[in-house]
C-alpha cells in the first residue's frame, strides 16, 4: 500500500529545530495512513479562508495577554484561577476516561463533546472511580444523523452538546461504537443515560475555559489542523509547517501556563501523540477563538451496584442521602410518603452487611433498590 | 423527658424535652438537586451532606469537619412521648436526635442505630444538647 505521508519527516525534524519548537515529529499510526484517510478524522467542516485567517490572528492576540488573562480581560489568580492544571492528576487522581479511537470517520465531535461529558461525570461528583462510558455511536450516527452529520461532512459540537441536553446518550456497551456506522440502539435506552442540566459557550473567553476546566474537568474546544499535527509525538505542539488539512474537535483537561499550552485529550488511539494527548501552545490553531463548550451538571439514570459508604440525614424532611461507592452522595426517594424512611432502612442493611446495594439512580436520587 | 447524662445504660431520670420548633418545607425539585452536587449547596432547601468518607478523593472542607462531633455510640433510648429518641456518644454523652418532625427524627434514629450496631463512627452537627443532622462513615 503507498504510504502517502503528509510531510518529509526528516524535513519536518530539520524545521522544528531551526524554528526552535518545543515538539517532536514521530510516524505516528496516524501520519502512516493514506492522505484520505487521515483527512477523513477531521470531522469539523473550516469556515471560509478570511475567517480561519481573523480567528487565528483573535488566537495569537488572546495568547499574547498575561497568563490567565482572557480577552474580557478577566480571569488570573483574582479569579482562583491556577497557573496549571491536569484532570489526570488532581490530588493523585486522574478523572480522564481511557482513549479512544474514531477510526476512519468524521466523528471527532461526538467523541471530543463525550470525553468532555465523561470527565465531567466523574469529576463534578469528585469520583475518579465514575469510569462512565458514553456511545459515541448514538450521538454521532442517531443523533447527529438526524441534523445532517455524517462521516463524509462531520458535525457541529453547539448541535452535539444540544443533543446530550435534550435526549441525553445512553452507555457504550448499549449501542457500541463502529466507525462505518449502523449497530441498534437498546430499547432499553433511556434507563441508562447522561442527560445535561446545560452548557456553556466559552468561546474566546481564556479565562473562562480556565475556570471551567478546574471546576467541571473539561471543556470541548475545536481547532485547525494541519499536516505535521499528524505526527506529532510529545511536546508542546505549534503549527510549523505544512499545509491546512482540516477542522477538528478533541477535550481539552488540563492547561500549564509555564509551558503556555492546553492539555488535550485526543481519540486517535494510543499509537498518536503522546499515549493518545497532546500539548498544543495558547493561541494556537484557533483553539481558543472557534468552538468551544463545557458541560454543566451531568446527570445520569441507571442501575448500579455499589457499596454504601455513608448516610446523612438532616432535620428536614425526607432527607436521608447516601454515599454510594464510585457514584458519590444521592438523595434517596422523596416523592411519596415513607419512601425516604423505608429506602434508609434497606441501605443501613447493607451498609452493615457491608454488601452491595442494587440502585436505580435518576437525576441525583436514588429511586429504587433492592438488597440480597 | 431525657436519659441520664452517665452512662448508656438504662434511663431513669426525668427532664424537659428540648429542640423542636417548626420544620422546614421542601423547598427544591428534583432536578434543582441534581444540579447542585454536594459539596456547593446553596442557602435554601432542606439541605445536603458536604462532607466525604474517610479517604475519599472528594474530601470537604475542612471548616465543615471541624464543627462535627465525632463520636462512636454507645446507646441508643426513648420513652414514650413524641418523637423523642436520644444517642450516647462515647466520650460526649446524651444528646437528644431533632424532633423537627417525624420523618428526619426516625431517620437520624435509624443512622445512629446502624452506628451503634457497626460500631462505626458518627459524626453529628450538634449544639450540646440537639442533633441537628449526622454522617455515619
Amino acid at each position: 500500500m503507498a504510504q502517502d505521508r503528509p510531510l518529509d519527516l526528516a524535513a519536518l525534524r530539520v524545521e522544528i529545530d531551526r524554528q526552535g519548537a518545543r515538539w517532536r515529529s514521530v510516524d505516528t499510526t496516524v501520519a502512516l495512513l493514506e492522505e484520505d484517510d487521515r483527512r477523513r478524522r477531521l470531522g469539523v467542516p473550516l469556515p471560509p479562508d478570511h475567517e480561519v485567517e481573523q480567528l487565528q490572528s483573535q488566537a495569537k492576540a488572546l495568547s499574547s495577554l498575561p497568563a490567565g488573562l482572557g480577552a474580557d480581560g478577566g480571569g488570573g489568580a483574582a479569579d482562583g484561577i491556577g497557573a496549571s492544571f491536569d484532570s489526570r492528576n488532581v490530588g493523585g487522581n486522574s478523572y480522564v476516561t481511557p482513549i479512544k479511537n474514531q477510526g476512519g470517520c468524521g466523528s471527532c465531535v461526538a467523541f471530543g463533546s463525550i470525553a468532555t461529558v465523561e470527565t465531567t461525570a466523574a469529576f463534578q461528583r469528585g469520583q475518579p472511580g465514575l469510569k462512565v462510558d458514553l456511545s459515541e455511536q448514538q450521538l454521532f450516527f442517531v443523533e447527529g444523523a438526524a441534523t445532517g452529520a455524517s462521516c463524509g461532512n462531520g458535525w457541529w459540537p453547539e448541535h452535539a452538546f444540544t443533543a446530550m441536553r435534550d435526549t441525553g446518550v445512553t452507555f457504550e456497551d448499549y449501542m457500541p461504537y463502529n466507525a462505518g456506522g449502523g449497530g441498534t440502539l437498546n430499547p432499553d435506552w433511556p434507563n441508562r443515560l447522561a442527560k445535561l442540566t446545560g452548557f456553556q459557550t466559552l468561546t474566546g473567553n481564556v479565562a473562562a475555559m480556565k475556570q471551567h476546566i478546574q471546576t467541571h474537568g473539561a471543556i470541548s474546544a475545536c481547532f485547525s489542523v494541519y499536516q505535521d499535527f499528524f505526527s506529532y509525538g510529545g511536546g508542546v505542539y505549534h503549527h510549523v509547517s505544512g499545509s491546512l488539512a482540516g477542522g477538528h474537535c478533541i477535550s481539552i483537561i488540563g492547561f500549564d501556563d509555564a509551558q503556555g499550552c492546553w492539555i488535550c485529550k485526543n481519540q486517535w488511539g494510543t499509537g498518536w501523540g503522546d499515549q493518545g494527548f497532546f500539548k498544543i501552545a495558547y493561541g494556537e490553531c484557533m483553539i481558543e477563538t472557534w468552538r468551544v463548550h463545557g458541560a454543566d451538571y451531568v446527570n445520569l439514570r441507571m442501575w448500579i451496584d455499589a457499596l454504601v459508604r455513608g448516610l446523612w440525614s438532616n432535620e428536614s424532611p425526607d432527607n436521608a442521602w447516601a454515599y454510594l461507592d464510585n457514584m458519590g452522595w444521592s438523595r434517596l426517594a422523596y416523592g411519596a410518603a415513607g419512601a425516604n424512611t423505608a429506602m434508609l432502612t434497606e441501605l443501613t442493611s447493607s451498609r452493615l452487611r457491608n454488601q452491595p446495594v442494587h440502585a436505580f439512580l435518576d437525576m441525583g436520587q436514588v429511586t429504587q433498590t433492592y438488597v440480597f | 423527658m431525657s436519659p441520664t447524662t452517665k452512662a448508656p445504660s438504662r434511663p431513669r431520670h426525668a427532664a424537659t424535652p428540648s429542640g423542636g420548633g417548626s420544620a422546614p418545607a421542601p423547598m427544591i425539585t428534583p432536578e434543582q438537586i441534581a444540579t447542585k452536587p454536594p459539596g456547593s449547596n446553596g442557602t435554601t432547601g432542606p439541605g445536603a451532606p458536604e462532607m466525604a468518607p474517610p479517604g475519599a478523593a472528594a474530601q470537604a472542607a475542612g471548616a465543615v469537619a471541624a464543627t462535627m462531633t465525632s463520636a462512636t455510640v454507645g446507646g441508643l433510648w426513648t420513652s414514650n412521648n413524641t418523637s423523642n429518641a436520644w444517642v450516647f456518644l462515647n466520650g460526649v454523652g446524651w444528646r437528644k436526635l431533632s424532633p423537627a418532625n417525624p420523618t428526619s427524627h426516625q431517620a437520624l434514629l435509624e443512622l445512629a442505630r446502624v452506628a451503634k450496631d457497626a460500631n462505626a463512627t458518627v459524626q453529628a452537627d450538634e449544639d450540646g444538647s440537639v442533633v441537628h443532622a449526622m454522617y455515619v462513615w
